[in-house]
């Protein structure tokens, strides 16, 4: 299985870990498959049309997938995969 | 260093921000701000002291980074502008402040709308620019230079600001008022690295024309989370279907 690194706003699904074990073939699989175990956290990630939102990245190990093979990038065990949303607040 | 810095926000980022480059030696800093100092922003807010509540930020900011100056030392230049910025706005005000000289601006308001319509509007006029952005016990900062063309923009990273529905706001989500010291500082040092790259490329630069330039910050995107204590740095390649720099290498800045 491969990890995967839950971003701070979307632990409220994953009971609060950071990272959890999740297994899949390729990105869209492990996304699937994560949504199956916490459910609600797919929605945050992907739309309505399953394309990746516009200020959700990832990465696997240091690799933007919009530079691979998007949602049919492989995935291979030992694979960290990371979720990176752009933290656009601030503080008045 | 001859760079003018323009600071959009003088709030929980944009003081440590402000510290951080007076730290570094600004000579010129510009900061912008519609608000005025309340109570609760002073633990996370050093700028800001009992006796500010109530005057403008960006006034109590300039008095108290002109009280932090050496004396017999030359005092830096700091203006004001108490303003509420609009995003139409902003293709002029860029004009104004950057129009004659080598500028930084410092991204560090609460809108993610402004975040995205400032970065936009700097790529437009070729303006580097800091992004900074805190949520929780995360942080978030990317130097942009739209001069350098092997580095990707703010848009090459993240394409669209998120909606409200699914961006918590500070308002509810909080922020770790240590968070936003530490990424304000990293916005300040991001910005000084992009001005020590302008400065080398100055006419009256002195720096010698067979030393290389300094490396520079841009299409870097440093991400904090403080409470594990992991940094994560991402320097994405430009995407080849980005609007916003795709326009700017077309017709180059306006
Ligand atoms: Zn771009």
């Amino acid at each position: 299985m491969a990890t995967v690194r839950i971003p701070t706003p979307l632990r409220k699904y994953t009971e609060g870990k950071d990272e959890v074990a999740v297994s899949g073939q390729n990105i869209r699989e492990l996304l699937d498959n994560l949504d199956g175990t916490y459910a609600g956290i797919g929605e945050r990630i992907r739309d309505d049309k399953g394309a990746v939102r516009r200020f959700v990245n990832i990465f696997v190990a240091d690799e933007d997938i919009r530079f691979l093979d998007g949602l049919e990038t492989p995935v291979k065990d030992a694979d960290e995969i990371s979720i990176i949303p752009a933290i656009a607040g601030g503080l008045r | 260093m001859d760079v003018h810095f323009v600071v959009i926000g003088a709030g929980g980022l944009g003081c440590p921000a402000l510290l951080g480059l007076h730290a570094a030696g600004a000579r010129r800093v510009t900061i912008i701000d519609d608000d005025r100092v309340e109570l609760s922003n002073l633990p996370r807010q050093v700028l800001f002291a009992t006796a500010d509540v109530g005057a403008a930020k960006v006034d109590a900011a300039r008095w108290s980074l002109l009280e932090r100056t050496a004396v017999g030392a030359d005092a830096p230049t700091l203006t004001t502008l108490h303003r509420h910025l609009d995003p139409a706005q902003l293709p002029a005000l860029l004009d104004e402040l950057c129009g004659a000289e080598p500028c930084v601006v410092l991204e560090c308001s609460d809108s993610p709308r402004l975040k995205f319509a400032v970065h936009d509007a700097c790529v437009a006029k070729g303006v580097g620019v800091v992004i900074g952005g805190v949520l929780g016990w995360r942080g978030q900062a990317m130097a942009v230079d739209p001069r350098q063309r092997d580095a990707a923009c703010y848009r090459c990273l993240f394409e669209a600001p998120p909606p409200p529905e699914l961006a918590p706001a500070c308002a509810t989500a909080g922020v770790v008022g240590a968070v936003a010291g530490a990424l304000g500082h990293a916005v300040a040092m991001l910005a000084v690295g992009l001005a020590a790259q302008l400065d080398s490329q100055h006419p009256d630069s002195q720096a010698s024309p067979e030393r290389a330039p300094p490396a520079s910050p841009a299409g870097t995107c440093v991400n904090f989370d403080l409470l594990s204590g992991r940094v994560r740095q991402i320097a994405p390649a430009p995407r080849p279907d980005c609007p916003t720099c795709r326009r700017n290498f077309e017709t180059g800045p306006t």
